[in-house]
Parts: C-alpha cells; structure tokens; sequence
C-alpha cells in the first residue's frame, strides 16, 4: 500500500513534469521546479532596461531586445551569426529548453520566441503570466550572475516563413494570397481615433488599418489578474468569433511588431495555426506609398 | 523647556506624516516594489545631509572663503565610497566593461563644452542662491525662507533649458562622446585612478587646508539665533562643534550655512564625558556630524539606490514637473531632441502624479525637517527681498546648468562621478570653478 502511494507520487509528478514541458508554456510553479534542471534555461527579455540587473529569476540570462534580438543597425531582427553567438555566450545548446519570460506581460519574451523559432529552436517555452506573476508570487529573485561555459550553437535552420514582409502583406489585401489578418492593437488606433498609444511618438503618417484586419487586442487572450493565457478552448473561441480559424494563414501586427508577438506565439503554439508576423507592423504599412488603407475615424496626420 | 517639548512633537509628527505617506505611496499596484523603498532613503538621505550639513555650496565655501578643507574632504569621501560601492555592482552587471554597452541607468553623459556651461552657471548659481538644490531640499527642512524661492526659480531655469535644449543638442551635444572609463582600460586600472586621485585629493585638502582660527562672525552671515532656551553660550559662536564632543573644532565655517546653531549641550567638550543616553542622542541627534561620517552614508546610500532603483538624483521630478508645466505654458517644443535617451536625471513624462523620484525629494525635506527638528535646528530664517531675489536668480542658473547637464550635484557629480562617467567630472570641474569665482566676488553676500 505504501509503496503503491508512492508510486502514484512518483507517477503524478512525472505527469506534472510531462505536462509542464509538453505545452508551449510552463507554470511559474514548473518553473521554480526547474531553477537547477541543466537541460532548461531561462532567458529574461524584458521591454524596460535595468529591470533584470535589480533582480531575476535565479539563474536567468539577460537578452536586451535592442541589441541582442535585433539589428543594432538596420530594422530587421538579430542576424543568425550574431543570434549564434548571443546563445553560444549563454551556453545554450541547440538541445536546451530555453524559457523565456520578461515584463509587461511577455511582450518581448513572445518576441524572443518568434526570434528562436525563426532560427529553429523550435525547444522554446514561454513562463505563463511572465516576470509580473513571478513577482506577484513573492518568489525569489536574484541579482548574482551566472556565467554558463560557452557553447558552439550552430542556427539548424531559417524559417522565413514565419515573417511576413510587406509583399506578403500586400498579396493579402490584393486577395493575391489567402491570409487573414489580425490587428492586435487598441480599437482606438485600430479606427484610427489615434496614431499611436498614449504617451508612444506618432511614427506613422497615417492612421488607421490594414483593409481586411479583424481587431483582437493582444490582451483578449489573457487573464487580466496576472497576465496568463486564457485556456485553449477559450482562445480558439475567441478568434473564431472574428472569423479567424486556422483554415487560412494568418498574419499578426501591431505597431512595431512587440506586442503582435505575442498573439502570434498563441495562434502558432497554442492554436498550431500557420501564422507569421508582419514585424514591419503600422510603422512600416502606415508611412508605405500608394498601399490602400481603412481609416473609419478619417483622422488626418497633423491636421483636421 | 516648552520649546523643547514642541520640538519633539513636530518631530514626532513628521515621523507620523512619513509613515503615513509609506502607507499610501505603497498602496499604489504599480509602485508597491518601490515606494517604501524610496520612501525610507529618501528619509534617510534628508537626515544625512541635515545632520552632516551635507552642502556642497557651504562645503566649498568653508574651503575657499575660510581655508577649511575638512568639510570638502568629507565631500570626497561620498565620492570615493559611492565609486567603490558602484563597481561592486557593475562587477557584478557586466563582466566585461568593454562589451559594448553602458550599465543600465547610471548616469554617464554626454561630454562636450555645453558640461563646461552647465557647470558653471550651476555654481554661479549656488553662490548665488545659496546652496545646491540637494541642498535648498534639505535645508527647506530647516526652514531656509529662501529654499523656495531658489526652487521656484530653477524650476524656471529647467523650462530655459529645455527652450535652448535642441538647438544645443544640434550644435554639439548630439555628437559627442558619452564617456564610461572602464570601458577602456577595465575596472581595475580605473578604480586604481580614480580611487587613488580621490583620496590625493583628499589628503591635499586636509594638510593643505586646515583653516583659519576661530573669530568673531563677521562675514555677514546671519546665525538665525538660538532655537532652545539654555544655549546662549552657543548662540553667537561661529566654532562649530565637529559632531562628536571632544572634538569640538575650532575652524571657521560658513555658519549661515549652519541653521541655527542650537544644541542643548553644546559645552559638552571633554574627553572624559560620561557615555550615558542622553550623551549618545545628543551625539547622534543633536550634534552636526562630520561631513566625512555624512559622506560615507551618502556613499552608501547612493550605492543602495542604484541597486535597488535608479543612481541618486533630485531635480527629475522638478525638471518633469517644469517641462510640463513649459509645454502647457505652450512655450516649448513639441519634441525634445535625444534628450529622453540620455542616463541621467529624467524628465520624461509621466502618467503618474509623483514618480519615484518626487516620492524621494519629498520623503528627503520630511527627513531634514525631522532632523532640524530633534535638533533644535528648526527655524524659519529672516527672508528680505534681495535675499529672495538673489535666490531666485540664482535658482534660475542652478536650474538651468542642472537642465542642460542632465543633473545637479547629486544626479551629475554625485551619481555621475560615482558611475566613473567623465561626464561628472567635467560637471564638477566647471562647478568647483564657478562656486570659486562667486565666492571671489562676494555673490553670496
């Protein structure tokens, strides 16, 4: 009897363990289980600087969106060299399970995720409700650094397709390519009422949408107590109710490509719906020449 | 004795206005991590520089007017213990300093001749007015009547800054270096330079300054008369009582720099003195201290509060409060050129009504008022029009040096210095010049 008790916690903890790892996201619980595992790294990418020098998740490497992950140069993201060395640094193999999370809601976490995914490290976990839920929980921080032994990683393969340029975007709205669209900004800038966010410059010259997009703000998907995705069910139901189902491809954006992030992460692990991210978002589609554009509000840049 | 219960009680009832404001400021979702925290060093930097007569203006005057080092070398023992306290962290942020990037948020700015201007305007300014800004905070505390007008008037500086700002980020700011030593040479070689120059200097100013003998006040300065009853002895003494009874130095200092003069126990001078428990608050509470025994705790304190929040700063708040006030005002450019993205003391806009760093200025005057008042120190000074004058003008160049140099003696000197940013060593340079000057024509009087 003891011993059959004893199985049973040993089984229910595999379980947990199979669960944690299998899904595209981990628990904050999964995650303090597995502070120590060698085989799993946490990578903070957090939008605000000095967040993670103030402390982090034990164990955890620093990845700075706006120069680890992205061209320092011109506006494209981390080229494969420089995203092998950035991991090669971090001693992440091409085998390690990389967990990512950062603050305001995982945004460039998702980012990261897309980033990894593009240069397939398809082994990547996003921590559920990220560095607010963490936080929240009262568990441990630390501001001692880690240094792991340097790796050789070697970027297996390129997925272009998960990126999508203005071209594509453009073959959408032409009807040249079967793709839908989703907008995950506010309504406001969606109607074009505004440019951009609140306290965020106006970077585009024009306001409004991509023709065609449906507008589900990124936040839909999330609990709004700590920021965790919504079950799978409800999320289905959610772009579905807007006609978004997965039996076209689909294309995120929002301003700069961040917060799109993370609606593509949902759509492309949770939901496994083929989706890209148009990384050039309104702040490319918005200032692009002779592209067609809705704009219900009619607001005109710098000028009524 | 009456006068001495009130005391007290204010001092209890600050203490009481503190805690209250922790509560409250901690309430708030966003700054529940940060507002207590801020809260206390605040507090805690206020009581500092009260009880240390942490100024840098008086610091410098004592040296240059009255050939005292002693207060300036307790300045740089902030310096050399905010630098050490600062590379323990940055050991520990980034490895290797010469990887390409700067640690997160500490203030090290761009370098060219407009530090130079800022600098001395600055000091030009706390001749002037007075004091520093750190300094009108702290001594608001202590009832210093023309602290606000000094305020008032680098609060208009700040928004004559920020009207000049993008014309001096074109001219020159936007190409200039922003320079962090370490990043050539490594940590070792610089902390040995900088560490090393920092105690010269301070060994230079103890041997080669050590003042002029005690003398009648006649520097026009204006003792603000006894606080409590029982100290006439001390009420017109310019010696000032170094902060641990037995050492009672007899050096000249700028004493309108001191508050009132008033300690219950001032005659308390010997050795032999008993160790009871009024004898330790007296020590602790009522006494000044040294500067030096003030600058290791502002060391300290500005090597906590880069850890835990951002370096040292207290015109942020001051120059956000001032840019928004410009740009209602409609006289200041929609966009600022560069000037958000510079480390320093920011004045980027923001949703809240007090950022962290109106929580700190304001949790800093709530602590020198607590201390003045323990001390006894509490008093409103005699104001006159030319005082307020001069304090406004003055205000209006520390302001505006403070502006254009993303930072004052705290944020640029200070945090600057401490960070091993050549920017706060150019500030400081013009600064220093500046207070010298000003003292050689007597703008303080």
């Amino acid at each position: 009897m003891k011993n059959l008790s004893l199985l049973l916690a040993i089984l229910l903890i595999a379980v947990t363990v199979q669960a944690g790892t299998d899904g595209p996201v981990v628990s904050t619980e999964w995650a303090a289980e597995n502070l120590n595992n060698p085989d799993v790294r946490f990578v903070e990418v957090s939008v605000e600087p000095g967040k993670f020098e103030r402390g982090h998740i034990p164990g955890a490497v620093n990845f700075r969106w706006h120069t680890d992950l992205v061209d320092p140069v011109r506006r494209d993201i981390a080229s494969a060299d420089a995203f092998a060395e950035l991991l090669s640094r971090s001693g992440i193999t091409n085998e390690t399970t990389v967990v990512l999370y950062g603050d305001h809601n995982n945004w460039f976490a998702a980012w990261g995720a897309w980033v990894f995914t593009i240069y397939g490290h398809d082994n990547i976990k996003l921590l559920d409700g990220g560095r607010n839920k963490w936080e929240q929980e009262r568990r441990p921080l630390s501001t001692r650094p880690v240094s792991y032994s340097r790796t050789t990683y070697e970027v297996a393969a390129v997925h272009d397709h998960l990126r999508a340029d203005l071209q594509d975007v453009l073959a959408a709205v032409n009807r040249e390519q079967s793709a839908a669209l989703i907008d995950i900004r506010s309504p406001a800038e969606y109607e074009g009422r505004v440019i951009a966010p609140e306290g965020i410059q106006e970077l585009a010259i024009r306001a409004g949408h991509i023709p065609g997009a449906v507008n589900v703000p990124w936040g839909e998907i999330v609990n709004p107590a700590d920021g965790t995705f919504l079950p799978r069910e409800k999320i289905r139901q959610i772009y579905a109710d807007k006609g978004i189902d997965g039996s076209k491809p689909v294309i995120t954006y929002c301003r700069i490509g961040e917060r799109s992030s993370h609606t593509w992460f949902a759509l492309h692990y949770i939901l496994g719906y083929e989706t890209k991210n148009y990384d050039g978002s309104w702040t490319e589609y918005g200032n692009a020449v002779g592209v067609p554009i809705e704009n219900p509000a009619g607001t005109v840049w710098t000028g009524k | 004795m009456r006068r001495f219960i009130n005391n007290y009680t204010a001092a209890a009832v600050v203490l009481l206005l503190l805690a209250g404001f922790w509560f409250f400021a901690g309430s708030d979702q966003q700054q529940v991590r940060q507002a207590p925290f801020l809260l206390l060093t605040g507090a805690l930097f206020g009581l500092v520089l009260q009880r240390s007569r942490f100024c840098f203006f008086c610091v410098l005057r004592d040296l240059f007017e009255y050939g005292n080092g002693k207060p300036a070398a307790g300045l740089i023992v902030a310096l050399a213990v905010g630098s050490a306290g600062y590379l323990v962290l940055f050991g520990n942020w980034i490895a290797d300093p010469s990887a390409g990037y700067l640690p997160q948020d500490a203030h090290i700015g761009p370098v060219s001749w407009h530090l130079l201007l800022g600098g001395l305007l600055f000091g030009w300014g706390m001749a002037l007015s007075g004091s520093c800004i750190s300094a009108h905070l702290y001594r608001l505390g202590e009832g210093y009547m023309v602290a606000p007008f000094a305020l008032a008037g680098s609060a208009a500086g700040f928004v004559i800054g920020f009207m000049v700002w993008n014309r001096l980020y074109v001219a020159t700011v936007s190409t200039s270096p922003v320079v962090w030593l370490p990043e050539t040479g490594g940590y070792a070689v610089w902390a040995l330079i900088q560490i090393t120059l920092l105690l010269a200097l301070m060994i230079w100013l103890l041997v080669r300054f050590q003042g002029t003998s005690s003398a009648a006040d006649e520097s026009g300065c204006d003792p603000q008369g006894a606080a409590l009853p029982g100290n006439t002895e001390m009420s017109r003494n310019t010696s000032v009582t170094a902060g641990v009874p037995g050492e009672t130095s007899h050096l000249r200092v700028a004493d309108d720099c001191m508050g009132p003069p008033a300690t219950p126990s001032a005659s308390a001078g010997s050795v032999a003195e008993k160790m009871t428990l009024s004898s330790i608050w007296n020590r602790v509470f009522v006494h000044r201290w040294p500067t030096w025994v003030g600058g290791i705790a502002v060391g300290v304190l500005s090597m906590i509060a880069y850890l835990r929040v951002e370096p040292l700063g207290v015109t942020a708040e001051l120059g956000r409060y001032s840019r928004q006030l410009g740009s209602t005002l409609g006289i200041l450019p929609d966009r600022l050129e560069g000037l958000d993205g510079f480390a320093g003391c920011s004045t980027a806009a923001a949703p809240e009504l007090l950022t962290g760093n109106g929580i700190f200025v304001l949790a800093l005057v709530g602590g020198s008022l607590f201390s003045a008042l323990l001390s006894g120190r509490f008093q409103l000074s005699r104001l006159t029009a030319m005082k307020a004058g001069k304090g406004l003008a003055g205000g209006m160049l520390l302001g505006f040096g403070a502006m254009i140099s993303l930072g004052c003696t705290i944020g640029t000197t200070l945090s600057g210095i401490s960070a091993f940013a050549l920017s706060g060593w150019v500030f400081s340079a013009a600064m220093v010049a500046g207070v010298w000057t000003g003292i050689r024509w007597k703008w303080h009087h």
